[in-house]
Protein backbone atom coordinates (compact mmCIF):
# COMPACT_ATOMS: atom_id res chain seq x y z
CA UNK A 1 0.00 0.00 0.00
CA UNK A 2 2.96 2.20 0.56
CA UNK A 3 4.78 1.43 -2.35
CA UNK A 4 1.58 1.90 -4.12
CA UNK A 5 1.43 5.03 -3.02
CA UNK A 6 4.92 6.27 -3.39
CA UNK A 7 4.34 5.00 -6.65
CA UNK A 8 1.45 7.52 -7.57
CA UNK A 9 3.46 10.61 -5.64
CA UNK A 10 5.93 9.85 -8.16
CA UNK A 11 3.76 10.07 -11.37
CA UNK A 12 2.08 13.19 -10.03
CA UNK A 13 5.30 15.16 -9.35
CA UNK A 14 5.88 14.07 -13.26
CA UNK A 15 2.85 14.71 -14.51
CA UNK A 16 1.02 17.17 -12.53
CA UNK A 17 -1.36 15.84 -9.38
CA UNK A 18 -4.58 15.90 -11.19
CA UNK A 19 -2.86 13.90 -14.97
CA UNK A 20 -0.51 11.90 -12.23
CA UNK A 21 -3.90 10.19 -10.20
CA UNK A 22 -6.03 9.88 -13.56
CA UNK A 23 -2.81 8.17 -15.26
CA UNK A 24 -2.34 5.58 -12.18
CA UNK A 25 -5.95 4.97 -12.07
CA UNK A 26 -6.01 4.29 -15.57
CA UNK A 27 -3.03 1.95 -14.97
CA UNK A 28 -4.82 -0.11 -12.02
CA UNK A 29 -7.93 -0.53 -14.07
CA UNK A 30 -5.96 -1.76 -17.00
CA UNK A 31 -3.87 -3.76 -14.62
CA UNK A 32 -7.14 -6.12 -13.56
CA UNK A 33 -6.57 -7.66 -17.40
CA UNK A 34 -2.81 -7.96 -17.21
CA UNK A 35 -0.30 -9.12 -14.86
CA UNK A 36 1.86 -7.49 -12.74
CA UNK A 37 5.14 -7.27 -14.61
CA UNK A 38 3.41 -5.39 -17.85
CA UNK A 39 2.16 -2.62 -14.68
CA UNK A 40 5.17 -2.47 -13.66
CA UNK A 41 6.68 -1.92 -17.26
CA UNK A 42 3.87 0.27 -18.15
CA UNK A 43 4.05 2.57 -14.84
CA UNK A 44 7.99 3.05 -15.61
CA UNK A 45 7.21 3.88 -19.20
CA UNK A 46 4.50 6.10 -18.25
CA UNK A 47 6.46 7.91 -15.68
CA UNK A 48 9.56 8.14 -17.77
CA UNK A 49 7.59 9.52 -20.83
CA UNK A 50 5.56 11.70 -18.91
CA UNK A 51 8.39 13.17 -16.34
CA UNK A 52 12.12 13.61 -18.28
CA UNK A 53 11.00 16.77 -19.63
CA UNK A 54 11.34 19.15 -16.38
CA UNK A 55 14.99 17.63 -15.65
CA UNK A 56 16.35 17.97 -19.03
CA UNK A 57 14.72 21.47 -18.86
CA UNK A 58 16.85 22.46 -16.01
CA UNK A 59 19.83 20.64 -17.30
CA UNK A 60 19.75 22.48 -20.31
CA UNK A 61 18.88 26.04 -19.07
CA UNK A 62 22.14 25.25 -16.38
CA UNK A 63 23.99 24.42 -19.28
CA UNK A 64 22.84 27.22 -21.60
CA UNK A 65 23.59 30.20 -18.75
CA UNK A 66 27.34 28.30 -17.83
CA UNK A 67 28.08 28.78 -21.85
CA UNK A 68 26.86 31.59 -22.61
CA UNK A 69 27.65 33.37 -19.19
CA UNK A 70 31.79 32.43 -19.80
CA UNK A 71 31.48 33.74 -23.48
CA UNK A 72 29.69 36.86 -22.68
CA UNK A 73 32.22 37.23 -19.48
CA UNK A 74 35.23 36.83 -22.55
CA UNK A 75 33.58 39.37 -24.39
CA UNK A 76 33.16 42.04 -22.31
CA UNK A 77 36.65 41.46 -20.70
CA UNK A 78 38.45 41.35 -24.20
CA UNK A 79 36.29 44.03 -26.08
CA UNK A 80 37.77 47.07 -27.44
CA UNK A 81 38.14 50.14 -24.46
CA UNK A 82 36.46 52.80 -27.16
CA UNK A 83 33.57 50.86 -27.41
CA UNK A 84 33.36 50.25 -23.31
CA UNK A 85 33.72 53.91 -22.57
CA UNK A 86 31.38 54.87 -25.84
CA UNK A 87 28.66 52.45 -23.92
CA UNK A 88 29.43 53.07 -20.63
CA UNK A 89 26.29 55.51 -19.28
CA UNK A 90 23.94 52.65 -21.37
CA UNK A 91 25.42 49.97 -19.32
CA UNK A 92 24.94 52.18 -15.99
CA UNK A 93 21.79 53.05 -16.45
CA UNK A 94 19.91 49.80 -18.62
CA UNK A 95 23.15 47.45 -17.68
CA UNK A 96 21.55 45.47 -14.51
CA UNK A 97 17.91 45.15 -16.08
CA UNK A 98 19.22 44.15 -19.59
CA UNK A 99 21.69 41.62 -17.99
CA UNK A 100 18.53 40.36 -16.08
CA UNK A 101 16.56 40.25 -18.96
CA UNK A 102 19.30 38.65 -21.02
CA UNK A 103 19.61 36.01 -18.63
CA UNK A 104 16.10 35.22 -18.40
CA UNK A 105 16.47 33.93 -21.78
CA UNK A 106 19.74 32.43 -21.60
CA UNK A 107 17.87 29.92 -19.34
CA UNK A 108 14.18 29.86 -20.46
CA UNK A 109 14.70 29.15 -24.06
CA UNK A 110 16.69 25.59 -23.67
CA UNK A 111 14.06 25.36 -20.81
CA UNK A 112 10.92 26.14 -23.08
CA UNK A 113 12.63 24.61 -26.37
CA UNK A 114 12.66 21.04 -23.97
CA UNK A 115 9.36 21.93 -22.44
CA UNK A 116 7.34 22.94 -25.18
CA UNK A 117 8.66 21.15 -28.29
CA UNK A 118 10.47 24.03 -30.84
CA UNK A 119 7.78 23.96 -33.23
CA UNK A 120 5.75 26.29 -30.25
CA UNK A 121 5.47 29.71 -31.62
CA UNK A 122 6.36 30.97 -28.09
CA UNK A 123 9.24 29.30 -28.55
CA UNK A 124 10.03 30.78 -31.87
CA UNK A 125 9.14 34.15 -30.77
CA UNK A 126 11.93 33.37 -27.96
CA UNK A 127 14.17 33.10 -30.17
CA UNK A 128 14.62 36.28 -31.94
CA UNK A 129 13.83 38.05 -28.50
CA UNK A 130 17.14 35.93 -27.80
CA UNK A 131 18.53 37.16 -30.54
CA UNK A 132 17.95 40.95 -30.20
CA UNK A 133 19.09 40.84 -26.73
CA UNK A 134 22.26 38.76 -26.83
CA UNK A 135 23.35 41.60 -29.67
CA UNK A 136 22.19 44.41 -27.72
CA UNK A 137 24.13 42.78 -24.37
CA UNK A 138 27.62 43.10 -26.52
CA UNK A 139 27.66 46.69 -26.11
CA UNK A 140 28.83 46.88 -30.00
CA UNK A 141 28.01 50.78 -30.54
CA UNK A 142 24.88 51.72 -32.72
CA UNK A 143 24.27 47.30 -33.46
CA UNK A 144 23.28 47.45 -29.35
CA UNK A 145 20.72 50.20 -29.66
CA UNK A 146 19.40 49.12 -32.63
CA UNK A 147 18.81 45.72 -31.30
CA UNK A 148 17.82 47.37 -27.79
CA UNK A 149 15.05 49.15 -30.00
CA UNK A 150 14.39 46.40 -31.75
CA UNK A 151 13.51 43.87 -28.75
CA UNK A 152 11.69 46.40 -26.82
CA UNK A 153 9.00 46.81 -30.13
CA UNK A 154 8.87 43.45 -31.20
CA UNK A 155 6.75 42.68 -28.18
CA UNK A 156 4.58 45.57 -28.63
CA UNK A 157 4.58 44.18 -32.45
CA UNK A 158 3.37 40.78 -31.48
CA UNK A 159 0.83 42.30 -29.03
CA UNK A 160 -1.05 43.56 -32.20
CA UNK A 161 -0.79 40.40 -34.48
CA UNK A 162 -3.50 38.42 -34.28
CA UNK A 163 -1.15 35.43 -34.71
CA UNK A 164 1.71 36.04 -32.21
CA UNK A 165 -0.46 38.30 -29.77
CA UNK A 166 -1.03 34.83 -27.58
CA UNK A 167 2.65 33.96 -27.34
CA UNK A 168 3.57 37.27 -26.42
CA UNK A 169 0.89 37.77 -23.90
CA UNK A 170 2.52 34.22 -22.18
CA UNK A 171 6.04 34.94 -22.85
CA UNK A 172 6.53 38.30 -21.78
CA UNK A 173 5.67 38.82 -17.96
CA UNK A 174 6.88 35.01 -17.56
CA UNK A 175 10.25 36.50 -18.67
CA UNK A 176 10.08 40.21 -16.81
CA UNK A 177 8.87 37.97 -13.72
CA UNK A 178 11.87 35.84 -14.12
CA UNK A 179 14.38 38.33 -14.94
CA UNK A 180 12.86 40.05 -11.74
CA UNK A 181 13.09 37.21 -9.55
CA UNK A 182 16.66 36.35 -10.97
CA UNK A 183 17.54 40.11 -9.83
CA UNK A 184 15.90 39.71 -6.36
CA UNK A 185 17.29 36.18 -5.45
CA UNK A 186 20.56 37.30 -6.29
CA UNK A 187 20.49 40.23 -4.48
CA UNK A 188 18.88 38.28 -1.42
CA UNK A 189 21.52 35.38 -1.86
CA UNK A 190 24.88 38.13 -2.46
CA UNK A 191 23.35 39.84 0.84
CA UNK A 192 23.31 36.61 2.76
CA UNK A 193 26.51 35.30 1.43
CA UNK A 194 28.16 39.09 2.83
CA UNK A 195 26.55 38.84 6.24
CA UNK A 196 27.67 34.91 6.30
CA UNK A 197 31.25 35.97 5.48
CA UNK A 198 31.57 38.77 7.54
CA UNK A 199 30.23 36.72 10.69
CA UNK A 200 32.04 33.14 9.54
CA UNK A 201 34.80 33.78 8.19
CA UNK A 202 36.06 37.54 8.22
CA UNK A 203 39.82 37.58 7.03
CA UNK A 204 38.53 36.08 3.72
CA UNK A 205 37.99 37.92 0.74
CA UNK A 206 35.14 37.52 -0.99
CA UNK A 207 35.99 36.90 -4.10
CA UNK A 208 38.46 33.45 -3.03
CA UNK A 209 35.34 31.97 -1.49
CA UNK A 210 33.02 29.83 -3.86
CA UNK A 211 30.42 31.61 -2.33
CA UNK A 212 29.30 33.97 -5.18
CA UNK A 213 29.32 30.98 -7.84
CA UNK A 214 26.56 28.99 -5.80
CA UNK A 215 24.64 31.81 -5.04
CA UNK A 216 24.98 33.28 -8.75
CA UNK A 217 23.70 29.52 -9.36
CA UNK A 218 21.20 29.40 -6.49
CA UNK A 219 19.40 32.58 -8.09
CA UNK A 220 19.25 31.14 -11.86
CA UNK A 221 18.00 27.38 -10.45
CA UNK A 222 14.73 30.13 -8.57
CA UNK A 223 14.55 32.11 -11.47
CA UNK A 224 13.97 28.62 -13.71
CA UNK A 225 11.68 27.74 -11.02
CA UNK A 226 10.01 30.96 -11.49
CA UNK A 227 9.79 30.60 -15.30
CA UNK A 228 8.69 26.86 -15.01
CA UNK A 229 5.90 27.99 -12.48
CA UNK A 230 5.12 31.28 -14.57
CA UNK A 231 4.87 29.86 -18.17
CA UNK A 232 2.43 26.56 -17.26
CA UNK A 233 0.37 28.27 -15.21
CA UNK A 234 0.14 31.10 -17.83
CA UNK A 235 -0.22 28.68 -20.35
CA UNK A 236 -3.28 27.09 -18.40
CA UNK A 237 -4.54 29.98 -17.96
CA UNK A 238 -5.00 31.39 -21.56
CA UNK A 239 -6.19 27.57 -23.00
CA UNK A 240 -9.80 27.91 -24.43
CA UNK A 241 -11.88 26.78 -21.69
CA UNK A 242 -14.93 24.96 -24.26
CA UNK A 243 -16.37 22.86 -21.53
CA UNK A 244 -16.59 26.09 -19.02
CA UNK A 245 -17.96 27.40 -21.59
CA UNK A 246 -20.60 24.56 -22.45
CA UNK A 247 -19.97 24.02 -25.90
CA UNK A 248 -18.62 20.20 -25.37
CA UNK A 249 -17.19 18.75 -29.06
CA UNK A 250 -18.41 22.14 -30.29
CA UNK B 1 -7.12 33.27 -40.10
CA UNK B 2 -5.57 29.80 -41.14
CA UNK B 3 -5.05 27.33 -39.09
CA UNK B 4 -1.39 26.33 -38.63
CA UNK B 5 -1.38 24.27 -35.64
CA UNK B 6 0.38 21.20 -37.45
CA UNK B 7 -0.67 17.61 -36.36
CA UNK B 8 1.36 13.95 -36.58
CA UNK B 9 -0.47 10.92 -37.35
CA UNK B 10 -0.60 9.64 -33.84
CA UNK B 11 -2.00 13.00 -32.90
CA UNK B 12 -4.85 12.41 -34.93
CA UNK B 13 -5.73 9.05 -34.88
CA UNK B 14 -6.24 10.28 -30.80
CA UNK B 15 -8.73 13.35 -31.50
CA UNK B 16 -10.41 10.89 -34.07
CA UNK B 17 -10.73 7.89 -30.99
CA UNK B 18 -12.05 10.78 -28.65
CA UNK B 19 -14.49 11.81 -30.76
CA UNK B 20 -16.05 8.76 -31.45
CA UNK B 21 -16.10 7.85 -28.14
CA UNK B 22 -17.79 10.86 -27.48
CA UNK B 23 -18.89 11.35 -24.00
CA UNK B 24 -16.74 8.36 -22.60
CA UNK B 25 -13.62 9.09 -23.73
CA UNK B 26 -10.66 8.41 -21.16
CA UNK B 27 -7.43 6.74 -21.05
CA UNK B 28 -8.60 3.07 -21.00
CA UNK B 29 -11.52 3.33 -23.60
CA UNK B 30 -8.89 5.70 -26.14
CA UNK B 31 -6.68 2.98 -25.77
CA UNK B 32 -9.18 0.25 -26.63
CA UNK B 33 -10.47 2.23 -29.39
CA UNK B 34 -7.54 2.56 -31.17
CA UNK B 35 -6.49 -1.52 -30.84
CA UNK B 36 -10.17 -2.35 -32.22
CA UNK B 37 -10.06 0.23 -34.95
CA UNK B 38 -6.43 0.58 -36.15
CA UNK B 39 -4.57 -2.78 -34.91
CA UNK B 40 -2.11 -0.91 -32.86
CA UNK B 41 -1.48 -1.55 -29.66
CA UNK B 42 -0.29 1.47 -28.07
CA UNK B 43 1.38 2.01 -24.88
CA UNK B 44 -0.41 4.18 -21.45
CA UNK B 45 2.80 6.49 -21.85
CA UNK B 46 2.65 6.98 -25.44
CA UNK B 47 -0.59 7.72 -24.86
CA UNK B 48 -0.74 10.09 -22.01
CA UNK B 49 2.60 12.29 -23.43
CA UNK B 50 -0.06 12.90 -26.50
CA UNK B 51 -2.97 13.67 -24.54
CA UNK B 52 -1.01 16.33 -22.45
CA UNK B 53 0.76 17.90 -25.31
CA UNK B 54 -2.86 18.21 -26.90
CA UNK B 55 -4.40 19.96 -23.64
CA UNK B 56 -1.52 22.13 -23.64
CA UNK B 57 -2.12 22.97 -27.09
CA UNK B 58 -5.66 23.52 -26.17
CA UNK B 59 -7.19 20.65 -28.71
CA UNK B 60 -8.34 18.54 -26.22
CA UNK B 61 -9.91 19.40 -22.48
CA UNK B 62 -10.51 17.16 -19.94
CA UNK B 63 -12.60 16.69 -16.83
CA UNK B 64 -12.80 14.65 -14.05
CA UNK B 65 -15.59 11.79 -13.56
CA UNK B 66 -16.63 10.72 -10.49
CA UNK B 67 -14.33 7.68 -8.47
CA UNK B 68 -14.48 4.28 -9.18
CA UNK B 69 -13.73 1.24 -6.81
CA UNK B 70 -12.01 -0.50 -9.30
CA UNK B 71 -9.79 2.38 -9.69
CA UNK B 72 -9.03 2.26 -6.04
CA UNK B 73 -10.74 5.07 -5.73
CA UNK B 74 -9.42 7.14 -8.82
CA UNK B 75 -11.38 9.12 -11.06
CA UNK B 76 -11.03 9.13 -14.50
CA UNK B 77 -10.44 12.07 -16.40
CA UNK B 78 -12.68 12.16 -19.29
CA UNK B 79 -11.13 14.00 -22.26
CA UNK B 80 -13.49 16.02 -25.14
CA UNK B 81 -12.37 17.67 -28.28
CA UNK B 82 -12.16 21.49 -28.25
CA UNK B 83 -13.86 23.26 -31.43
CA UNK B 84 -10.11 24.52 -31.85
CA UNK B 85 -9.07 20.75 -32.31
CA UNK B 86 -11.64 19.48 -34.63
CA UNK B 87 -10.63 22.47 -36.65
CA UNK B 88 -7.29 21.34 -36.47
CA UNK B 89 -8.08 17.43 -37.26
CA UNK B 90 -10.21 18.65 -40.00
CA UNK B 91 -7.67 21.02 -41.75
CA UNK B 92 -5.16 17.68 -41.46
CA UNK B 93 -7.97 15.52 -43.00
CA UNK B 94 -8.57 17.75 -45.67
CA UNK B 95 -5.17 17.75 -46.56
CA UNK B 96 -4.62 13.96 -46.97
CA UNK B 97 -7.74 14.18 -48.96
CA UNK B 98 -6.87 16.29 -51.36
CA UNK B 99 -3.24 14.74 -51.73
CA UNK B 100 -5.21 11.39 -51.90
CA UNK B 101 -7.30 12.27 -54.95
CA UNK B 102 -6.77 10.29 -57.80
CA UNK B 103 -4.71 8.12 -56.35
CA UNK B 104 -7.31 5.51 -56.26
CA UNK B 105 -5.24 4.08 -53.20
CA UNK B 106 -8.24 3.16 -50.57
CA UNK B 107 -9.11 0.92 -53.26
CA UNK B 108 -6.28 -1.02 -54.10
CA UNK B 109 -6.02 -1.36 -50.30
CA UNK B 110 -9.53 -2.87 -50.13
CA UNK B 111 -8.92 -5.08 -52.62
CA UNK B 112 -5.73 -6.34 -51.27
CA UNK B 113 -7.94 -7.00 -48.26
CA UNK B 114 -11.06 -8.91 -50.37
CA UNK B 115 -8.12 -10.58 -51.81
CA UNK B 116 -6.90 -12.09 -48.73
CA UNK B 117 -10.04 -12.77 -47.68
CA UNK B 118 -11.25 -14.85 -50.67
CA UNK B 119 -8.08 -16.49 -50.25
CA UNK B 120 -7.97 -17.66 -46.58
CA UNK B 121 -12.10 -18.44 -47.00
CA UNK B 122 -11.52 -20.89 -50.21
CA UNK B 123 -8.87 -22.21 -47.96
CA UNK B 124 -11.22 -22.96 -45.41
CA UNK B 125 -13.96 -24.57 -48.08
CA UNK B 126 -10.91 -26.93 -49.18
CA UNK B 127 -9.60 -28.15 -45.90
Amino acid sequence: MRRAGFAEWLLKRAAGAERGRAVYGDLIEMAATHSRLWFAAEYLRALIRLGWRTPVAFTCGFAAFQLLGSLMGFWLTHMPGAWRDHLLPLLASVGPALAAVTVALWIGIPFLIVRYGARDRMVHLALVLLALDTAAFLYIPWLSFACAIAAAILPVASLCSRTWRKAAIILVPVLLGGAATFACALAAIALMTQYAMQHLHPGLLIYHSPIPGIAMNGAVLIAMLAIAWGCSLMRRWMLPTAIAAGVPNA
Amino acid sequence: MANTTSLGEFEQIVLLAILRLDENAYGVTILGEIAERTGRKVSPGALYTTLHRMEDKGLVTSRDGSPTRERGGRAKRFVTVTREGRHTLASAQAAYRSLMEGLDLLNEVQGARFAVRARSEMRGAYA
